[in-house]
């Protein structure tokens, strides 16, 4: 099992009222899934998402991941612990505009101390990869959005991940860069990777192996 | 990694040119204007430091307290050089010299045409280049001075008189015939060196000149005498046994100490308005390296919008915060450098300017010796450090789950610390503004006071015993000239020095120093000065050797009658009348009390010392012309001292010289400030405008004209700008009325120099923001939503 969730509850306070984000989400993750989270809008679908990322945190239940229980590590154990495991797609891509292709592709190398040579290996070896060498030293605003996704994704997996966290990756593209984004996610979701991601899409939704539905921060 | 962090800001950098260059240039500035001072307040505490011993030498001064004021006197005789080194105690060495004070006219025998009039010329103990630590060039240091016929020139006199040629062996001609071979080239002394020579010639030398010689022989002579200490030595104990073993020997109603002043502490205790600008202005170039590196940190945060994202991507890509801190540490590092190198070239073309309004010369070699290249990188590194510090703890701060979906309040952004900065940066400069405008005000009241003394158009031509003797010649052809309206003469100029004598009260228990003035007898109605009590005999009975003319002050410290015709001072000399009081010196002082004596005979009282003609011009003369002819009829009857002379008015306003370089340093800061804080608030304004750009283009879409949305983006700004007055309208005020405790006469601090520093700024920040406003609110509020 990759990860589990047990009774996560998490809520703001404002009036001194609780409101609920998430309602007892009770999830088991197996490697090599993919799964799709669906549900209206506000229903917590980017708050689950970021609470199995480790980006945020929860107010009561157990987190385990990989034999971890996330919920008693300390925050410097934790993000190294989703440094190594899990990468992240955005919808709106979050590449650096300063960065060219090749360099915001190495960039997480360079946190993870690895060498320089090492890392140019493994930058030859995604833009390779996902057909993106002659883009490597243009800058993201130069590229289309689905170019711009492609170049998050790669980003993305580049340090070999256990697990892909993606919130409405296609959300921001057209129906067809959309189907490319998906049909890599199945790729990858075949050569070993766990995916999770956020979508808005039944079609998109049909490409994982499970779906999820959110209402109001509980799983229905 | 540091590459890539310099990659980043260097693209950062380029993108942004606008953005970059405004932080580039206002820093720039600010540290140019910070290297300045560092340069000049290094220059100023770096006096005579260069000689080895500087640390032992003690310069010997007497103070003499008479009755109730003390006077200092920065001289020993002869005589008490050697003997307190043999009597006292810690003295190791002692070393004398005295300046001429007057002109010496130098020739090359050899060549007569290279023929000049000198004044940088001393006599000195043959141990001066062993004691001192100048270098000379060539010549032995022990020996040059030994010879009683001997002289060591300076590099530049060297050239003057002898070009390129070896001048070792030449001889030069003064005072009269006198030859005196020269022996040693001295490298010309440093600017930081209080003791400033051209021909040094040994003190035996001046035993064969006759005037020097009398005063030497009778006890009466004044050298600046230095002592070289034991290391071990307490001046304190020292001075008390100067007192013991030659201080005996003086009348006993004179009280006399010896007081010995640390070589080191001469330059900045010889006047209070060079110590102020020592203690004033390291904490202004503090506050200019504020002022840029608020800009600095103001700006940088105000792009953290935009890079909060940067960050938050970073980090959710595996970055430590330290990482993050240290980009921002390395962009800031590389704004700096390019700032600094900027502000190098800006301080080195505009150093000599700034020294010249100083009054002040700095050598080359001291702005490139290696103690200011050590400083100035200092500044760069507390510069990068401190630039980066807010910027890099706040950015490093961001949450990434919190900027990545757009949820930072602009609270996070530092928005309210922004404002603090803004408000801190124009109070600053409001602050400066009032201080120029009450500075500029007290100036121009002392220019234009009316002082008791009419001083416009009046020439003084001050002259030596040479030309004294032939006084009523001269005086006769100068009055004869058509443009001259009025002639007199006194002692010495006005406003540039008076004599003293020292009087008794009528109640008789005490002493004071009463300034004289020795005047010829038109001198009153020429200066327009007003009698309380007008002379009951002729005018000719003053010229008495016993009849003294005193103002109303003196009448009230010598507690006399309140008409004290005739009463006599010390017994001896009688007073004919009464003149209302007048500003016989500066503005600075209250009038103090003042006698006159007058001298009715001109042409025989200026036969000793000389004196000083004074010529009242036409209103409409041209003015070059006047002066050549006066030249001309100069020369006629002097050949040695140069043609000198000044305006009456001129030599007043250059009472305060001090006053008016701090005001004309105090205009090019506050000039300074504004434009940092000008250039600060533009870029905020930009940023502002950017980041509202989609609630403004909403806005309009929903109705708003371009006076809402202009009125929208001005307000905020202006608000913190009126804060800002207000905060530092009483500050300025508190500054400035303790300013003026320097003067008995003061011009009223008015409250339109408040309003006028206050509709200044306002308007120049309207001006600021009002441009970038009004570009934003005319804009299509189509383009602006849709490129959200
Ligand atoms: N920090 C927070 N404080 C208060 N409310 C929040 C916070 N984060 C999310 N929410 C609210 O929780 C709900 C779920 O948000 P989110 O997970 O972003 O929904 P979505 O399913 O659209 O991704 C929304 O109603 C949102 O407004
Ligand atoms: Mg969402």
């Amino acid at each position: 099992m990759l990860l589990q969730l047990n009774n996560i509850f998490k809520w703001v306070t404002t009036g001194g009222q609780r409101i609920f984000l998430l309602k007892d989400i009770n999830l088991e993750v197996e490697e090599g899934e993919f799964i799709s989270i669906m549900g209206p809008s506000g229903s917590g679908k980017s708050t689950l998402l970021n609470v199995i990322g480790m980006l945020d945190t929860f107010d009561e239940g157990e987190y385990n991941f990989m034999d971890e229980s996330v919920h008693s590590l300390k925050e410097k154990h934790r993000s190294n612990l989703y440094k190594q495991y899990i990468g992240f797609v955005f919808q709106s891509y979050h590449l650096l505009d300063e960065l060219t292709v090749k360099e915001n592709l190495e960039m997480p190398l360079i946190y993870k101390k690895i060498k320089g040579s090492e890392r140019k290996a493994m930058v030859a070896d995604m833009l390779d990869r996902f057909n993106i060498v002659g883009k490597k030293d243009l800058f993201p605003a130069q590229l289309s959005g689905g170019q711009q996704q492609l170049v998050g994704v790669a980003r993305a997996l580049i340090s070999n991940p256990k697990l892909i966290l993606a919130d409405e990756p296609t959300g921001n593209l057209n129906s067809k860069q959309g189907e490319e984004i998906m049909e890599l996610f199945k790729q990858l979701n075949r050569e070993g990777v766990t995916i999770i991601q956020v979508t808005h899409s039944e079609k998109n939704a049909e490409y994982g192996s499970r779906i999820i539905n959110l209402l109001d921060g509980r799983m229905v | 990694m540091i590459k890539n962090y310099l990659k980043i800001a260097w693209r950062g950098l380029i993108r942004n040119k606008g953005y970059s260059s405004i932080n580039i240039v206002g820093l720039s500035m600010g540290l140019a204007a910070c290297m300045l001072i560092v340069l000049y307040v290094g220059h100023e505490l770096s006096y005579d430091k260069f000689h080895g011993n500087a640390d032992n030498i003690y310069q010997a001064e007497t103070e003499m307290t008479f009755g109730k004021d003390p006077i200092y006197i920065p001289y020993l005789d002869y005589s008490e050089g050697p003997k307190s080194k043999i009597s006292v105690a810690g003295i190791e060495e002692y070393l004398r010299y005295q300046k001429i004070s007057e002109n010496v006219l130098v020739t090359n025998t050899e060549t007569p045409s290279l023929k000049f009039s000198e004044d940088n010329i001393l006599f000195a103990d043959p141990n001066f280049f062993e004691f001192f630590s100048f270098n000379l060039t060539n010549g032995n240091k022990r020996e040059v001075l030994i010879n009683p016929n001997s002289m060591v020139i300076s590099e530049r006199i060297a050239t003057k008189y002898f070009a390129d040629a070896d001048p070792i062996g030449k001889s030069l001609q003064l005072f009269g015939n006198m030859l005196f071979t020269i022996t040693g080239v001295a490298e010309n002394p440093p600017s930081n060196s209080s003791i400033h020579f051209d021909f040094i010639m040994p003190i035996s030398s001046m035993l064969r000149i006759e005037k020097y010689k009398e005063d030497i022989e009778q006890g009466y002579s004044n050298f600046t005498t230095l002592f070289l200490l034991d290391e071990l030595a307490d001046p304190k104990m020292v001075e008390a046994s100067l007192l013991n073993s030659i201080g005996k020997n003086s009348g006993d109603d004179l009280q006399k100490k010896y007081l010995l002043k640390p070589l080191r502490s001469l330059h900045l205790g010889e006047d209070w308005a060079k110590n102020k600008y020592i203690r004033i202005f390291p904490l202004v170039a503090l506050l200019i390296l504020i002022l840029a590196l608020v800009n600095y940190a103001s700006l940088s945060t105000a792009r953290s919008t935009t890079r909060s994202k940067e960050v938050g991507v970073r980090k959710v890509m595996g970055a430590p915060r330290k990482a993050i801190a240290q980009q921002f540490y390395f962009e800031s590092a590389l704004y700096t450098v390019i700032s600094f190198v900027f502000g190098y070239f800006l301080c080195l073309t505009t150093q000599s300017k700034f020294f010249e309004l100083l009054g002040v010369e700095v050598d080359k070699a001291f702005i490139y010796s290696p103690e200011m290249l050590l400083s100035l990188l200092l500044l760069l590194l507390l510069t990068i450090f401190l630039a980066a510090a807010y910027p890099a703890i706040l950015l490093s701060s961001f949450k990434p789950i919190v900027v990545l979906q757009g949820k930072m309040s602009k609270q996070q952004g530092g928005v309210a610390l922004r404002k603090f900065f803004t408000v801190f940066q124009f109070s600053i400069s409001v602050v400066l503004i009032i201080c120029a405008l009450v500075m500029d005000r007290q100036l121009d009241f002392f220019r234009h006071a009316d002082t008791g003394v009419d001083r416009e158009n009046i020439v003084m031509l001050p002259f030596s015993g040479n030309l004294g003797k032939h006084f009523g010649a001269f005086q006769e052809e100068v009055s004869s000239l058509s443009e001259i309206v009025e002639t007199t003469s006194g002692i010495l100029p006005l406003y540039k020095g008076h004599n003293m004598m020292s009087a008794q009260s009528d109640t008789g228990d005490e002493m004071i120093f009463l300034p004289t003035l020795t005047i010829n007898k038109d001198f009153i109605s020429m200066m327009g000065l007003d009698w309380a009590i007008p002379p009951k005999d002729s005018i000719a009975q003053m010229g008495n050797k016993s009849a003294v003319i005193i103002n109303q002050a003196a009448v009230a410290r010598l507690s006399l009658k309140d008409n004290p015709i005739h009463q006599k001072i010390n017994d001896r000399y009688e007073i004919q009348g009464v003149l209302k009081d007048f500003n016989y010196s500066s503005l600075h002082h209250k009038i103090g009390a003042l006698s006159l004596f007058v001298k009715n005979d001109p042409s025989y009282a200026w036969l000793e010392q000389g004196g000083v003609l004074y010529a009242k011009v036409g209103p409409k003369t041209n003015i070059p012309t006047i002066l050549d002819e006066l030249k001309i009829i100069y020369q006629k009857y002097e050949n040695e001292q140069p043609f000198e002379y000044y305006f009456l008015d001129d030599v007043f306003d250059s009472q305060y010289k001090a006053e008016d370089r701090l005001a004309k340093i105090f205009g090019a800061f506050t000039g300074f400030a504004i434009l940092i804080a000008v250039m600060g608030l533009f870029g905020l304004a930009t940023f502002t405008a950017l980041q509202r750009r989609k609630e403004i283009g909403i806005r309009k879409v929903l109705g708003a004209s371009v006076e809402n949305v202009a009125t929208l983006l001005s307000k905020d700004f202006l608000k913190l700008v009126l804060l800002a007055i207000c905060i530092a309208s009483p500050f300025a005020y508190w500054f400035m009325d303790k300013w003026m405790e320097n003067f008995a006469y003061k011009a009223p601090i008015s409250w339109w120099i408040f309003v006028l520093a206050g509709v200044g700024t306002l308007a120049v920040a309207l001006a600021t923001i009002g441009f970038q406003s009004i570009k934003t609110a005319t804009t299509n509020p189509i383009k602006s939503l849709r490129t959200e």
